[in-house]
């Protein structure tokens, strides 16, 4: 009798101690390490959002129009934009038969609430400045699957502008509680710092992914992830370091998904500070750089030399402006024809993305050839943040395409332009762009690059690759143009 | 705590009126952690509200959200408001997404006790046997070798050690266990045992090796003192003398220091749980200092404090008992 109750009180604990059996789904789960966030949410219009919690995003929420993974624009939850004559109001048809992950219909109403979400200043949203033309009072239902958006200024890029993941589309009401899109994928789990577990939506209009669920497992360093995918406790490791990529290959069965993109790391200099005012200093510094020197130590070959003036889109490339290369007597004798023969300042990095500090310490190595003397800052992302602005020469980073960029830091007066970099004939470019058909975009696009080129205020050295390494059970992932790889699933399917 | 310790034991045995003294002193100390960690979170670079809605938002956002925060009030106003709170069992909500601090910090305060505790479950009696073996086999190559480690692991940071075993167990030649520590959003840690071996490892390789040779020393000194010689002398036999005489004398007297290692287990656990992504207090505080998340960081330290503190308690208690003994 007692060994009986013994073996009774010894199962019921056993019971306790064990896990509970997780609901299982079909096709597979794929686990994803991920940075920590822990001020991550799950509302999309998020002021400060994290590589986390947009790669969450994408798989939960859908814009109008998207990009495919070469850049190009395509069609998600709208299937039409119309102008009127001079690109002051949009009429949006929506994609019928869209449902929410709750089930409910996507109509007119929800993108309506969306689009008055994000534009309304208390929110802050991430996106605002993307939308920033649009009148909220002019946007409205004209039926169940069309709306008609208003703009305080004519606007000719509207189709671009949607496919930022800042700007997807939720239901009515959910945001920010507790948000609901369309997306392939629904929330399953969610604890802000820790991970998340997203699963298949079956009801999603598009391509239904082959992947039952993704869990998303947030680690606080790089070398945490590569140690996870190792020790084969992850698939795919989602952020890496060239030298952490590199040691990784080949160990442990680990491919290295290389998406080659327009992702760029540059040098900010400040316009407002002396002497970065002066555009030949600036086209100084630029000469001062040897751009493979650049590429392979600072990015470990994972990247390929830039021009000083950020990428094209597909349908219009950068223009074939002639190759910036290192030229040290040009260097010197525009620095002497502007009276900055001795310059000497620091660079500031809060170091936040791997090749930020190498950039500025191999910037430092070639500009000593020069005379022109370098300090390389390391500060804390908050400091750095907290500066923002102020900082006379900084490592800045751009992520997004070239529409979005314009508006968002090479205008002026935009928070995200930190250089304050004000050309004239940049801006009336731009404002030229914002109101011609897509059409005929290209030719003042390359105007725009070529003054870049000229009078920019980044120096602008490579396009780094985004590294992601996986197990080699990870099929069907494709590298994206936009280095966000990890945002298109469809075809991915985790082997043994 | 050993002067204090001895000034006590001088006295007396510990009483009611001691004990009350010194709870009364923890939280006096416990009071001026938190005031000196508010004004260093005042003195840190960078602005919360900054912080949280990062550099696209405007200005005038941030201004909103610092009022909203409370963040434009006096530090004063802002402190007692904390402290009143604390007092009140209310600790607030999390500065970066606005959770309560108390769901914020539970589940990582339970995975940090169960892999402090676990390990000093390990530790205590590890110590014992590895110090009472290699000071029985005095200069033999097992206590050579036990001397040799524990001096070498004594000289090495911490997280040096989780590196050496993460690449030996786990990424580099072995590779039988993970190689980070990650316990899932709601289960509980011992729902991962493979996952707790290298973390539970790291602290109790540097408590047993530290906290052994102290056991070695002390049974080293218990061997050669004059009432085991007696004992001896009156023809008690080895293991009589071993373990009726010589053990019980050498723990007590390596007590205090096994407090004190329970202590340094304890906040030991932010370096380790750090090395190996280990969901707890310690990586808990990092993520909250990194965003000066005020609250969240309070808690975090104020519970690493307290729990260093009474560990402390316990070694001069321990200490105050070996000496009136």
């Amino acid at each position: 009798m007692p060994a009986l109750l013994c073996a009774v009180l010894a199962a019921t604990v056993l019971a306790a101690c064990a896990p509970p059996r997780r609901a299982g789904s079909g096709g597979g789960t794929l686990r994803v390490a991920t940075v920590t966030d822990a001020g991550e949410s799950l509302n999309p219009y998020a002021s400060k959002q994290s590589p986390t919690q947009e790669l969450r995003s994408a798989l939960l929420y859908e814009g109008l129009t998207r990009l495919d993974p070469a850049g190009r624009v395509e069609w998600a939850l709208a299937t039409d934009m119309t102008p009127n004559a001079d690109f002051s109001v949009w009429t949006i048809k929506l994609r019928p038969g869209v449902r929410f992950t709750d089930g409910s219909d996507f109509t007119s109403a929800d993108v309506v609430a969306s689009i008055r979400y994000l534009r309304a200043p208390e929110h802050a949203a991430q996106g605002l400045a993307f939308v920033e033309r649009i009148d909220p009072n002019a946007v409205e239902a004209v039926d169940g699957l069309t709306v008609r958006v208003g703009l305080s200024r004519p606007f000719g890029p509207f189709r671009e502008i949607w496919a930022s993941v800042l700007l997807p589309m939720t239901k009515a009401g959910s945001a920010p509680g507790k948000p609901i899109g369309t997306g392939p994928f629904a929330v399953r789990t969610f604890a802000a710092g820790r991970g998340s577990t997203v699963e298949r939506f079956d009801g999603y209009w598009g391509n239904r992914p082959k992947l039952g669920a993704v869990d998303l497992i947030e680690y606080q360093t790089q070398q945490a992830q590569a140690n996870a995918l190792l020790s084969g406790q992850v698939d795919v490791a989602s952020s890496t370091s060239p030298t952490i990529a590199k040691s990784l290959v080949g160990k442990n069965d680990i491919e290295l998904l290389d998406s080659k993109g327009d992702f760029t790391l540059r040098i900010g200099l400040n316009t407002t500070v002396a002497p970065f005012g002066d555009a030949r200093v600036r086209q100084a510094l630029r000469l001062l750089v040897d751009r493979r020197q650049v590429v392979s130590n600072a990015f470990g070959g994972y990247a390929r030399p830039a021009n000083d003036h950020e990428a094209g889109t597909p349908q219009c490339p950068a223009p074939d402006l002639p190759q910036r290369a290192q030229d040290i007597e040009r260097a010197k004798s525009l620095l002497a024809e502007a009276g900055q023969s001795t310059l000497a300042f620091t660079i500031a990095t809060d170091g936040l993305l791997p090749g930020m500090q190498e950039l500025a310490q191999v910037f430092a190595e070639n500009a000593a050839k020069a005379g022109v003397k370098v300090e390389v800052s390391r500060v804390t992302p908050t400091e750095f943040l907290a500066k923002w602005g102020q900082w006379p020469v900084f490592i800045d980073f751009n992520p997004v395409p070239y529409l979005p960029t314009v508006l968002g830091s090479l205008l002026p007066g935009r928070v995200g332009n930190a250089t304050h970099w004000d050309d004239p004939g940049f801006v009336g470019l731009a404002g030229e762009l914002f109101v011609t058909p897509e059409a005929r975009q290209c030719p003042i696009m390359n105007r725009m690059h070529g003054i870049e080129y000229e009078q920019g205020a980044n120096i602008t050295p490579a396009f780094a690759d985004v590294l992601v390494p996986h197990r080699a059970g990870v099929r069907g992932l494709v590298p994206d143009v936009n280095g966000r790889p990890l945002t298109f699933l469809t075809n991915v399917t985790v082997g043994g | 705590m050993s002067r204090f310790a001895t000034s006590v034991s001088r006295r007396a045995t510990p009483g009611i009126p001691w004990l009350v003294r010194r709870i009364l002193a923890g939280v006096l100390v416990l009071f001026l952690v938190s005031v000196l960690l508010f004004l260093v979170t005042q003195a840190l670079p960078g602005d919360v509200a900054r912080i949280i809605l990062g550099k696209d938002a405007t200005a005038e956002q941030v201004a909103g959200l610092r009022q909203r925060l409370g963040l434009d009030r006096p530090v004063v106003v802002q402190y007692w408001h904390w402290l009143s709170g604390v007092c009140t069992g209310e600790l607030g909500n999390s500065l970066q997404n606005g959770e309560p601090v108390a769901g914020v910090i539970g589940p990582r305060m339970l995975n940090s006790f169960a892999l402090g505790l676990i390990s000093m479950v390990l530790i205590l009696p590890l110590s014992v046997l590895i110090g009472v073996f290699t000071a029985c086999h005095r200069d033999s190559v097992p206590d050579r070798v036990f001397v040799a480690v524990s001096s070498l692991f004594t000289a090495l940071p911490t997280f040096v050690v989780g590196m050496l075993l993460i690449a030996f167990f786990a990424t580099s030649a072995l590779g039988v266990l993970p190689g980070v520590s990650n316990i899932p959003p709601g289960d509980l840690p011992w729902w991962h045992p493979a996952e707790l071996v290298l973390p539970v490892t790291t602290l109790t390789l540097m408590g047993v090796l530290y906290l052994g040779r102290l056991v070695r020393a002390s049974f080293i000194d218990a061997m050669n003192s004059e009432y085991v010689e007696m004992a001896l002398l009156k023809g008690l036999g080895d293991r009589r003398v071993l373990f009726r005489h010589a053990l019980p004398n050498a723990v007590a007297a390596s007590l205090p220091a096994a407090g004190l290692v329970a202590a340094v287990t304890i906040t030991g656990v932010v370096v380790v749980e750090y090395v190996y992504s280990y969901p707890g207090l310690g990586t808990g505080l990092v993520g909250a200092v990194n965003a000066h998340d005020l609250p969240v960081m309070q808690a975090c330290v104020l519970i690493l404090a307290t729990a260093y503190y009474l560990f402390n308690v316990l070694a001069d208690i321990f200490a105050v008992m070996g000496g009136s003994r």
